[in-house]
């Protein structure tokens, strides 16, 4: 089976990484591919929760690697949507309960069983986050528009371009129009300018991304909200398609469009 | 020559090719590199490396090997392990430590330990010429670059990077870091193409608290120390 191993990751925490992972493996399953949602964090473990599947976990990775149990005992199936699998962390561990070579050997079960397989890191640029990103292919980092969480995604970036992954792509996620327009916030450009990387979405701020959160229910199972078509087109992106940016940011004629043509010197 | 960031150095010489597990053998100039990846933990790299043998080790042995630790943060105890264990009982001779972890180059200097390219051809390469290090790519938050000489770099310095050189600084994008030129001391200069830097150290000299309102913020300028003050000019071409 032809399959692809992601980290979904950004160095500082709070940006939506969870978010970022629960919302794309439920868009992806429901596209129809086989899809497994990795929770790296061990010893905070968030993303069973998201997923609204925090009741059904029994074991989790670390039962896997120790031998409790096998593969397929831990892993929990989304009952909503065929294809859609949970890999749960420990939540009584520390991240030194796993190490590189053990993560690249999950990574190898979990390809030969699924499409995607998208991790959940933890913040920061320790063992935890090493140990999320060495069995991936590639990466997917999440920023929001402020200069903290850009400088600790170049930071990251830095680090996974000297572990070889490839492509690393943004998402830059809690965009706020308004503040924007307002020159209170840092608009994409501005931040595709530091970072130098490919976009691959941008994922508007949007109260319902925190009732979902609350609700155990991603978005792009079925609701219509700004975040959830941002994020299914990301999906859509991922896999290969080519989905047109929307214009977040119309109404004073500099559409985020309009800012990835100046990025590039094309006329508007 | 040059102590710098990951994939910043071509290889010189002999081929390069991989040593036990994933530990990189680069052929250099000066001896063999022996580039250890971040991502191998310290039991495993240990193990590794007493595997190491066969011809390459013994080219190793013969003409000095430089240890490579990235962005390792080296402990004393590892320190001390990977000396006792590899360097001393593999009668290795090294030439010199790399890493781009400012914590661990302050413990191997704290240490004693020679850093940076090996010292062994300098004075060559400053009798063929300046001894340059060009960097075509741009520098991140988190990486760091080393050089006795004029450091080049062909790319942006984003805030957090930071640049050392005895020599001076050329930055042809927008400079947002931490630039030391001329660390040793001397009459040196820092070039950007844009400057957008909080603080510049230019000999013993430290400009610090920059922001938007100085005049020439964001506009490629030439900071040198001249007579022991710092002038800044506009680089106008």
């Amino acid at each position: 089976m032809d399959s692809r191993v992601i980290v979904i990751t950004s160095g500082k925490g709070g940006v939506g990484k969870t978010t970022t992972t629960s919302n794309l493996a439920v868009a992806l399953a429901r596209a129809g591919r086989r899809v497994v949602a990795v929770d790296a964090d061990i010893g905070l473990r968030n993303l069973d929760v998201v997923m609204g599947l925090e009741n059904r976990v029994v074991y989790n990775f670390i039962d896997v690697l120790e031998g409790n149990c096998r593969l397929n005992q831990a892993l929990v199936r989304d009952k909503r949507v065929d294809n859609l699998f949970l890999l749960p962390a420990a939540q009584t561990r520390t991240k030194d309960a796993v190490s590189s070579e053990q993560m690249e050997e999950l990574c190898a079960l979990l390809r030969e069983e699924f499409e995607y397989v998208l991790i959940d890191s933890p913040a920061g640029i320790e063992s935890g986050f090493r140990n999320a990103a060495v069995g991936a292919d590639e990466a997917l980092v999440i920023a929001t528009p402020e200069v903290p969480s850009v400088r600790d995604a170049d930071r990251i970036i830095g680090l996974l371009e000297s572990m070889g992954k490839a492509p690393i792509r943004l998402i830059v996620n809690r965009l706020r129009s308004q503040m924007v327009r307002d020159g209170e916030m840092l608009d994409v450009t501005d931040v595709l300018d530091i970072l130098a990387i490919e976009l691959i979405g941008v994922v508007p701020e949007d109260d319902s991304v925190v009732k979902s959160a609350n609700r155990g229910e991603p978005l792009t199972f079925s609701d219509a909200s700004p975040a959830a078509l941002a994020f299914q087109r990301i999906s859509m992106r991922l896999t290969g398609k080519d989905v047109p940016f929307p214009k977040f940011d119309e109404e004073n004629g500099r559409g985020l469009f309009a800012g990835i043509r100046k990025l590039f010197g094309m006329k508007s | 020559m040059a102590e710098t960031v990951e994939s910043l150095e071509s290889p010189k010489g002999a081929a390069e090719h991989r040593g036990p597990s994933e530990i990189l053998l680069k052929g250099t100039g000066y001896g063999v590199r022996m580039i250890f990846p971040e991502s191998v933990p310290d039991d495993s790299l240990l193990e590794d490396l007493n595997r190491f043998s066969g011809d390459a080790a013994r080219l190793a042995r013969g003409i000095g090997v430089v240890l490579d630790l990235q962005g390792r943060t080296l402990s004393r105890a590892f320190l001390l392990r990977l000396l006792s264990e590899f360097v001393w009982t593999g009668d290795f001779r090294v030439l010199s430590w790399m890493s781009y972890n400012a914590d661990t180059l302050d413990l191997l200097r704290s240490s004693g330990f020679s850093t940076g390219e090996p010292s062994a051809g300098k004075s060559e390469k400053r009798e063929n010429g300046p001894n340059s290090l060009v960097l075509i790519q741009s520098l991140r938050s988190g990486q760091r670059v080393e050089h006795d000489g004029d450091v080049v770099l062909l790319g942006h310095m984003n805030e957090g990077a930071e640049i050392y050189a005895s020599g001076n600084v050329f930055v042809r994008g927008r400079l947002k870091g931490v630039v030391h030129a001329g660390m040793h001391g001397g009459e040196f200069s820092i070039s950007a193409g844009q400057f957008e830097a909080r603080q510049v150290r230019l000999g013993g000299k430290l400009c610090s608290s920059l922001g938007a309102d100085i005049e020439w913020w964001g506009k490629a300028v030439v900071i040198s120390l001249e007579k022991d003050s710092l002038v800044v000019r506009e680089l106008k071409l």
